[in-house]
């Protein structure tokens, strides 16, 4: 049954399921499996090289009569249950599944509780108002009432940011990056300004990727901090910046080096890796403080390797 | 007693803030391998540069690094230089599984540089790499004397791999 609501949920939300066999089975797993570097995919939905292997993998082993589940074990052998959109009932993950009854019990519990209280209170017994005998009865529920709605209040002030930052966090990689870089030290900053040559941007189309990164000037090549942009047909100059929080290598940002040097690259190919024919402008190399400015033109063109 | 139940709203807030925060800081796209303690997978392939025949078995007796790599990962340039550093330090031999990459570019790729493989596993289709778990280059592999895999890294190398899990390794 589950399985039936999982796969009908993800035929609602999947426009371009992957027609790839006509076998029912074969689409029935590959709904089924997650795709494992594009996380809210599935191996039916994915273009990714790796989702595509995984497919050609599962057809060819129902091709040679394995079943359903030994598919599936042999995924989550490889991959761990993450793969498996459909997770088992495992020792460790049982918490996950009777939590929600779990809560719902108590809660159902204490509401049953309380109203039993409540009742007491107000008709029955005449102890209960010899224990409140300076206050009226109506002054005490007024009170209780009053802490419990200043203790709700509290909650809703502090929850409903505490949800939306969630939520907003879940939505996109970009904003869980944010917020998690958000509190740390983005000095030094780098403003740069890039000028492309005239002669250089006559020949771009638009189609490219311009690469921003600082390295050391000398030693490790790594990248310290780097950006991409789409490029522009006929926009000659970028502004951009590069702080400390755009590292590539946790251990490796601007901060660690002394001195540096920032390259701006055009690539026609859109490869991290310079190629001949991008175009590529490098600053003098510079000592960081904690504000920089600098300006590159890229006026030349890569050759050889 | 009211009042003491009235804590619990508050303590369940703190365990959501303590997730949510620690969640931040995870990286969502790190999967957790489960060959961890596993013999590694059986695999028959040939070398890249002398071509001769290679197997699981063939890798198996002494302690050994596997690394993942590809000509068309960018990532694998920003670690070649740690893995020539442990290559140079002579203590455990790395071994290369060149994955889904087209075999000359793969050779050109280690001409341009210097070679810290001892041998270098072809995978053209990635299949020895799905075997594996392998789901983006680079990953490296360590491997006891066993043939049992104890950790498997994600990602680039630094130059702490070596100090923090090669070498305790090695001295056991």
């Amino acid at each position: 049954m589950k399985i039936n609501i999982l796969f009908l949920i993800s035929l609602f939300f999947s426009s371009n399921i992957a027609h790839a066999s006509e076998s029912g089975q074969y689409n029935e797993i590959i709904e089924n499996l997650r795709c494992l570097v594009c996380q809210n995919q599935s191996l039916a939905e994915s273009d990714s090289n790796l989702a595509k292997d995984l497919r050609q993998k599962v057809k060819k082993m129902l091709e040679t009569g394995k079943t359903d589940k030994e598919i599936y074990k042999f995924m989550s052998d490889r991959y761990t249950d993450y793969v498996l959109y459909n997770p088992p009932l495992k020792k460790s993950t049982w918490f996950l599944w009777y939590s929600p009854f779990l809560i719902l019990f108590f809660s159902l519990g204490y509401l049953f509780w309380s109203f039993k209280r409540k009742k007491e209170l107000d008709y029955k017994s005449p102890a209960s108002i010899k224990k409140y005998n300076n206050k009226s009865i109506e002054k005490t529920l007024l009170e209780n009432k009053k802490t419990y709605k200043a203790y709700i209040y509290l909650f809703i002030i502090i929850f409903i940011p505490v949800i939306t930052l969630s939520i907003y966090s879940y939505s996109s990689e970009l904003a869980s990056y944010k917020i998690a870089h958000y509190f740390e030290s983005k000095e030094p900053i780098i403003d740069v300004t890039i000028l492309v040559h005239d002669d250089i941007l006559s020949k771009i189309t638009g189609n490219e990727i311009l690469f921003v990164y600082a390295r050391r000037s000398n030693g490790m090549r790594v990248p310290l901090a780097i950006d991409i942009f789409d490029v522009v047909a006929l926009k000659k100059n970028y502004n951009i910046k590069l702080d400390n929080t755009m590292n590539m290598i946790e251990t490796q940002t601007l901060s660690t080096a002394k001195e540096i040097i920032v390259e701006a690259r055009i690539s026609r190919h859109k490869q991290a890796m310079a190629s001949p024919g991008d175009y590529i402008g490098r600053s003098k190399p510079i000592e960081l403080k904690s504000s920089n400015y600098l300006l590159i033109r890229i006026d030349s063109i890569v050759t050889g390797q | 007693m009211r009042y003491k139940l009235s804590v619990l709203p508050l303590l369940a807030l703190i365990t959501i803030f303590y997730f949510l925060y620690s969640s931040l800081n995870k990286d969502p796209t790190l999967i957790p391998s489960p060959l961890i303690g596993k013999k590694i997978p059986e695999f028959y392939s040939t070398t890249l540069l002398k071509k001769k025949p290679i197997s699981n078995e063939d890798l198996v007796g002494k302690p050994f690094v596997l690394n993942v790599w590809a000509s068309w990962c960018y990532a694998c340039t920003l670690e070649h230089n740690n893995l020539l550093k442990i290559h140079k330090k002579n203590t455990i031999p790395i071994y290369g599984l060149n994955y889904k990459d087209d075999t000359d570019s793969a050779k050109e790729w280690l001409n341009s540089k210097s070679n810290p493989y001892k041998d270098i596993i072809v995978d053209i289709d990635g299949n020895i790499g799905i075997d594996f778990g392998v789901y983006g280059a680079p990953e490296t592999f360590l491997v006891n004397k066993d043939g049992l895999i104890i950790h498997k890294h994600v990602g680039p190398i630094d130059e702490s791999y070596y100090n923090k899990i090669i070498l305790p390794l090695i001295e056991k």
